[in-house]
């Protein structure tokens, strides 16, 4: 079998992100699919899957993890970030089309499953509808008993864990965004402390002590910042407190500062960045990112966090395909502390991939389909292409 | 004054394309900025794109401000290309901003610490292994020839030359770092043992003992490998042996355990990447690149390894606009051991630019002009247009 062709689909969002996906095709008719990368750098990922795409056609796609280290080596002065998230969509692709030429799922070309079923929690509550909420039909959040009317519809819907970030309602709604262009020294000020322990107060005291309830507070915040939100959560009992800091002292310093347990490391690519983190401990529960750095780079992070008594948290916030990625890698390792998804989307999530998960009382099933157990609808893709 | 545009240019120099960005602005003056690697030239490109809506309308002058606004965006990715895209921002700021208030970069903050800076050939035979038509007129093809080569440093003006592993024939070639595509586990086997030593050897005979050898080992080979070239080097007092190896604790072995001087460091990229290798102090010199992580990152790097008692080299392979850059960093910081440059390339390389450096008796003269004190040529960059 040879690799023909490589294509890649961005697909509009209700965010100013769009979803990425890789086709990859074969003269034997197999075309392996991928969902990847962070649509913020989506020209610069996509012209690095063409750089590194025109190398590998002609060449046989099942030796997976050999390609990976043909264009890991290609790359390796400019390696991680945005190269790593390329390669990503290439190598998952590439996946794709074993399992499918072995006709099974990719976490049984691995060894597994490990897992029939993946608990999972409904993300982003409430901070989708701070700027979408007209267009996921749903009311506008005024005020606070609006985001705890949230939390309660993730709970009538079944889902035992949700995560929301710090939110601000009002007639103009507004988040907190400091991730993004503008001046910012990443401080946690008192009144910011306050509005988090209202929302937090408000949210626990409408869902009661057993829905568990995780925050992500992003690069928000300095280590400081994060320590004094980490402490002032304390009384609510948060499953974890989510945060993005690339010190892993400074981590370390948090996590023994304050008793909310400490997830974080989405951002970190591969074996290599994780294990600084690893040797201090520096988290509770390991976020790992499949549509980032690639399955087989997904799954050894997760084995060696093993070896340091962690569990890891797939981090996916996209389409449908990422879900089934994320699902395959729960199934292949022995580790998963629980799986992020998305509930609220872009109202065409659904039409873009040949398949949904199968989603009952907060469980995701694991799909037995080979290779991912979803496609791409290619003539959907087209249909919304991000034309921005 | 305000950024109102900014353009990419992809030059086709051979090997591997050369990237430049023009950054133009409300008050008619543009800054140049060389950047990045040209193997991922589709890549930058689309990340210029991806980057541009964040500093169009803003103020170039507030350039480490404005390297704050991009970083933030892509935070997620940061490192490798992402840092290259910024880099060809941040670089063609820094330009503009010399021009506007008449100084030479340098000037701008706080140097010159020099008016001239030591230089060495690199790719030294190298080059034309890989290359022949460099110099058609006399080919490799036996170890007399490389001695010849070698010997054209001197008879240049040059005190030191840099050379990668190479072997002279009929074809000559020189190792690849597997980036060719073949399967390679970064071996050295006894084979290659011998023949670099045959080649530093010869090269040593050719020039003497006033000449400084460098050789380049690049990512060719794990630590032991790299132990094992480096002990069998001993004998021929190498000015440096210089090795990409991505994990700070094997080069901090590999430094105790060979009396060959290491440099180390041209594939990190501000100063969060090279910290791991300063507090192990696992190098001896300190590689820096400018046009793979800007002008102010490359100076706060230098800067932190001052406090290590770390001197750093720039690593400058690309076009002349490069070495301007590269020589404002050897002119804003006090601690420089020597700088990288390449005479040989294609032969139409100087009508690209406004100026070519002046480079006596190994000597490249720190330009006066304000910004880097070299233009680009946009009527020849886009005659010479790389469409592959």
């Amino acid at each position: 079998m040879k690799i023909t062709a490589i294509e890649t689909f961005k697909v509009r969002t209700i965010g100013r992100m769009p979803w990425l996906f890789c086709a990859i095709r074969t003269d034997e008719g197999i075309t392996g699919y991928s969902e990847f990368g962070s649509g913020a750098l989506h020209m610069g990922i996509t012209g690095l899957v063409e750089d590194l795409g025109r190398r590998l056609i002609g060449q046989d796609p099942l030796p997976v993890d050999k390609l990976y280290m043909d264009m890991y080596r290609w790359t390796r002065s400019e390696s991680g970030g945005a190269t790593a998230m390329a390669i990503a969509g290439i190598e998952l692709a590439l996946w794709d089309i074993k399992g499918k030429f072995h006709d099974v799922p990719v976490y049984r070309l691995v060894g597994g499953p490990f897992r029939e079923k993946q608990r999972v929690y409904w993300s982003h509550l409430a901070t989708y509808r701070v700027r979408s909420a007209e267009i996921l039909g749903k009311p506008k959040l005024r005020t606070m008993e609006d985001v705890a009317n949230c939390a309660r519809e993730a709970v009538d819907a079944g889902y035992t864990a949700f995560k929301t970030n710090i939110v601000f309602p009002g007639e103009n709604p507004s988040m907190i965004g400091n991730m993004f262009a503008g001046s910012n020294d990443q401080n946690a000020p008192t009144d910011l402390v306050r509005h988090t322990v209202e929302q937090i107060g408000a949210m626990r005291q409408a869902v009661g002590p057993d829905i568990d309830i995780c925050l992500d507070i992003n690069y928000n915040f300095k280590t400081e910042g994060a320590i004094n939100i980490g402490r002032a959560l304390e009384p609510f009992d948060l499953f974890w407190m989510e945060i993005d800091n690339q010190d892993p002292e400074s981590l370390a310093q948090l996590k023994s500062a304050q008793r909310t347990p400490i997830c974080t490391g989405e951002q970190l690519l591969g074996l290599r960045q994780y294990q600084p983190y690893f040797r201090r401990h520096a988290m509770d529960t390991v976020k790992v990112d499949v549509q980032w750095q690639g399955f087989s780079q997904a799954k050894k992070v997760a084995e060696l966090a093993e070896v340091y008594e962690l569990n890891i948290a797939p981090h996916n916030y996209n389409s449908q395909l990422s879900s089934f990625q994320s699902l395959n890698l729960t199934a292949a390792v022995s580790n998963v502390r629980i799986m992020e998804s998305d509930v609220d989307s872009s109202p065409w999530r659904d039409e873009i991939t040949t398949q949904v998960p199968e989603i009952e009382n907060g469980f995701m099933t694991i799909p037995d389909g080979p290779g991912w157990g979803c496609d791409l609808d290619e003539e959907a893709a087209k249909k919304y292409a991000f034309e921005g | 004054m305000k950024i109102t545009d900014i353009e990419t240019f992809v030059v086709d120099a051979g090997r591997r394309p050369w990237l430049f960005t023009a950054v133009r602005t409300d008050e008619g003056i543009t800054g140049y900025g060389e950047f990045g690697s040209g193997g991922t030239a589709h890549a930058l490109v689309g990340l210029i794109e991806d980057l541009k809506p964040i500093v169009i309308g803003k103020d170039p002058e507030a350039v480490e401000k404005l390297y704050f606004d991009m970083y933030r965006v892509l935070r997620s990715a940061p490192g490798g290309i992402a840092q290259m895209g910024m880099a060809g921002i941040e670089l063609a700021c820094w330009d503009i901003k010399g021009k506007a208030m008449g100084v030479p970069v340098n000037n701008l903050i706080g140097g010159p610490y020099r008016d001239k800076q030591r230089v060495y050939w690199s790719h030294l035979a190298s080059a034309r292994a890989g290359d022949p038509t460099l110099a058609p007129d006399k080919p490799l093809k036996d170890w007399g020839a490389v001695a010849a080569a070698a010997l054209e440093a001197p008879e240049m003006g040059y005190d030191a030359f840099k050379t990668n592993i190479i072997w002279p024939g009929e074809n000559p070639r020189s190792i690849s770092q597997g980036r060719d595509g073949l399967s390679h586990d970064q071996r050295a086997d006894t084979e290659l043992v011998r023949n670099v030593e045959q080649q530093i050897s010869v090269m040593r005979e050719a020039v003497g003992d006033s000449v400084d050898i460098l050789l380049d080992i690049n990512y060719n080979f794990k630590t032991e490998g790299a132990i094992r070239v480096a002990r069998a080097l001993e004998p021929y007092n190498l000015f440096w042996i210089e090795h990409d190896n991505e994990d700070p604790e094997a080069l901090a072995q590999f430094k105790a355990s060979t009396t060959t001087t290491l440099c180390s460091g041209e594939q990190h990229f501000t100063m969060r990447e090279y910290l791991p290798y300063f507090e192990l102090r696992a190098m001896d010199t300190v590689k820096v690149d400018v046009q793979w992580q800007g002008f102010g990152p490359s100076k706060k790097v230098a800067d932190l390894a001052e406090t290590y008692e770390l001197n750093i080299a720039p690593h400058n392979p690309a076009s002349e606009l490069a070495s301007f850059q590269t020589v404002h960093l050897c002119a804003s910081v006090s601690n420089t051991r020597i700088m990288e440059s390449d005479p040989e390339g294609v032969p139409w390389r100087f009508d690209l630019f406004t100026e070519r450096p002046e480079v006596i008796d190994s000597y490249m003269t720190v330009p006066t002009t304000p910004g880097w004190g070299c233009d680009l040529v946009e009527d020849e960059a886009r005659k010479r247009a790389w469409n592959k």
